[in-house]
């Protein structure tokens, strides 16, 4: 575990949800539960642990089955002992079953560029303090869960998002700050179920709107009633995640009723 | 797709099988069911109209309402700024039950400068676009998912910066490529995973700055184009007959053998 990882996670559900929440790996379940998030392998050379993504880009398939090497054993790697005598007749099937044999491994662990403290990720770089990313690039700091999550910290759970902070749940959105539980929103914060918002600041239960702030169900209701409503929301939430380290709700599934 | 929109975009299909296999293949909606292999997303109906509507998420629960937001908006307005009564907010069960009807996601987001985009959803300043998501600043795609500053790609997903390439998956500027996995900076390739810097290469893995080689072979120049043709003349006549391949670069990986 990543000490300043799990205080900032910490830190991050404070400013979200009024509470500290500790343990990050206890609350993994639910923080990942939207995000394809990588899985574990093993390395054809080293027996080492190889993380490889699950996200549906790749036809829908997976690399499980894959023979797996980490990126930094690459030159590791056996070179091919073909000639170009011996494979210019080749057919598609000679060279798929016989020619790549000696060179055909999937690569996990992706790093690029600089980073620090990245643990259990496929993709991961130009960064720190990164777990189970895939596909976490450019400048990302304090993420836990996330696929594709670009420019952004203090992120957990979330993916296509993009110059964002301080955000459980949020997918498909830029430009958002201190946000819970948001789908494809863009220049807001401090939003809570929110979606398809622009430009709408401490609003919860939003769908479809701009310009707004202070709202439930895209009724501007004032900021007394509003902190009042949200404090009432987020201390039941609280409440239900500290019992059992998971909420029922979320932004894809809001009429769940227990 | 309308008709003329679809044209345009076929031209473009033909355009990149002719730079990518030296003829055309066929028309576009002939390699549909090849092609929608790579979507990201879900195909959901309209509560309004009915009409079939392309969402980029799959997550969505089984009872969620969707609209037309390119087309229905004004209609799902009328329900969307209702007023609530925050008198009959108790907790967040009766605070969802009041708000019941203003809870619709949509399908068909086309934003900014976009014009010409069909069964696709989340589409920013784009032109000429056909089944696909998440999209910002490119033209004649489909099948496409998670792309921007892209032209002439069908069925790519997360490859930005990318041109006139078919089936590549998780890449950045690719010119001219086919069943690419994992690669930066390539023109010219086929079958490729894991390749930088690289031009002329095909069923080869984990390379860096190499041109001209097959199968991970070193090979010069002639050499290479010889042995090219010959393989996709191969590919050619499988595509053209079947309108598909047997295979793909993710089942080569994950050890598919050919029969």
């Amino acid at each position: 575990m990543i000490e300043e990882l799990e205080k900032e996670f910490s830190n991050t559900t404070k400013l979200l949800l009024g509470a500290e929440l500790k343990g990050l790996e206890e609350y993994g379940e639910w923080i990942g539960k939207r995000v394809p998030i990588p899985e574990r392998t093993t390395s054809a050379i080293s027996g080492n642990d190889v993380w490889i993504p699950t996200c549906p880009i790749y036809l829908k398939k997976r690399f499980y089955n894959a023979r797996s090497i980490s990126l930094d054993e690459m030159e590791k790697l056996p070179k091919t002992h073909f000639n170009a005598d011996e494979i210019k007749n080749s057919t598609i099937k000679d060279m798929i079953n016989k020619f790549i044999e000696p060179v055909n491994y999937y690569c996990g662990n992706f790093r690029h560029w600089t980073y620090a403290n990245v643990e259990k990720c496929s993709g991961a770089g130009d960064g720190r303090n990164i777990m189970y990313g895939d596909d976490t690039y450019r400048g990302v700091k304090n993420i836990s869960h996330g696929w594709y999550v670009l420019f952004s910290q203090n992120a957990f759970g979330c993916y296509g998002v993009m110059n964002s902070s301080f955000l459980i749940h949020a997918y498909n959105s830029t430009k958002i700050t201190r946000c819970f539980e948001v789908d494809g929103c863009k220049s807001s914060s401090g939003l809570v179920f929110c979606y398809n918002c622009e430009n709408v600041q401490d609003s919860m239960f939003c769908f479809n709107t701009k310009n707004l702030r202070y709202a439930i169900g895209n009724t501007v209701i004032g900021a007394e009633e509003y902190k009042r409503i949200r404090s009432m929301v987020l201390n039941e939430i609280v409440n239900d995640l500290q019992e059992k380290k998971s909420y029922e709700r979320d932004i894809f599934n809001i009429r769940y009723m227990g | 797709m309308e008709r003329e929109p679809y044209n345009i975009l076929n031209k473009g299909w033909k355009t990149t099988c002719k730079i990518l296999f030296g003829e055309e293949l066929g028309e576009l909606q002939e390699y549909d069911q090849y092609l929608k292999e790579a979507m990201v997303g879900k195909a959901v109906k309209s509560d309004f109209s009915g009409k079939e509507l392309w969402v980029a998420s799959e997550q969505y629960c089984n009872d969620a309402k969707f609209f037309d937001y390119a087309n229905e908006l004004e209609l799902a307005s009328k329900e969307l700024s209702k007023p609530i009564n925050v008198n009959k907010i108790k907790d967040i069960d009766s605070l969802v039950n009041e708000l019941q009807e203003k809870i619709i996601y949509c399908g068909n987001k086309t934003l900014g400068n976009s014009k010409y985009v069909e069964y696709s959803d989340d589409i920013t300043d784009s032109v000429y676009i056909l089944n696909s998501a998440n999209i910002v600043r490119s033209k004649y795609m489909a099948y496409c998912y998670l792309i921007y500053d892209g032209e002439s790609n069908f069925a790519v997903t997360t490859s930005g910066e990318s041109t006139n390439c078919i089936r590549c998956f998780y890449n950045n500027s690719l010119r001219r490529c086919f069943e690419i996995v994992s690669s930066v900076a390539l023109s010219d390739c086929y079958f490729c995973f894991n390749i930088m810097n690289s031009g002329n290469c095909m069923f080869s893995f984990n390379l860096r700055a190499k041109q001209n080689v097959i199968g991970n072979v070193q090979l010069s120049k002639d050499q290479y184009n010889e042995l090219k043709n010959k393989l996709l003349g191969e590919m050619i006549d499988e595509l053209k007959t079947k309108k598909r391949l047997g295979f793909s670069i993710v089942d080569i990986l994950n050890g598919w053998k050919h029969d």
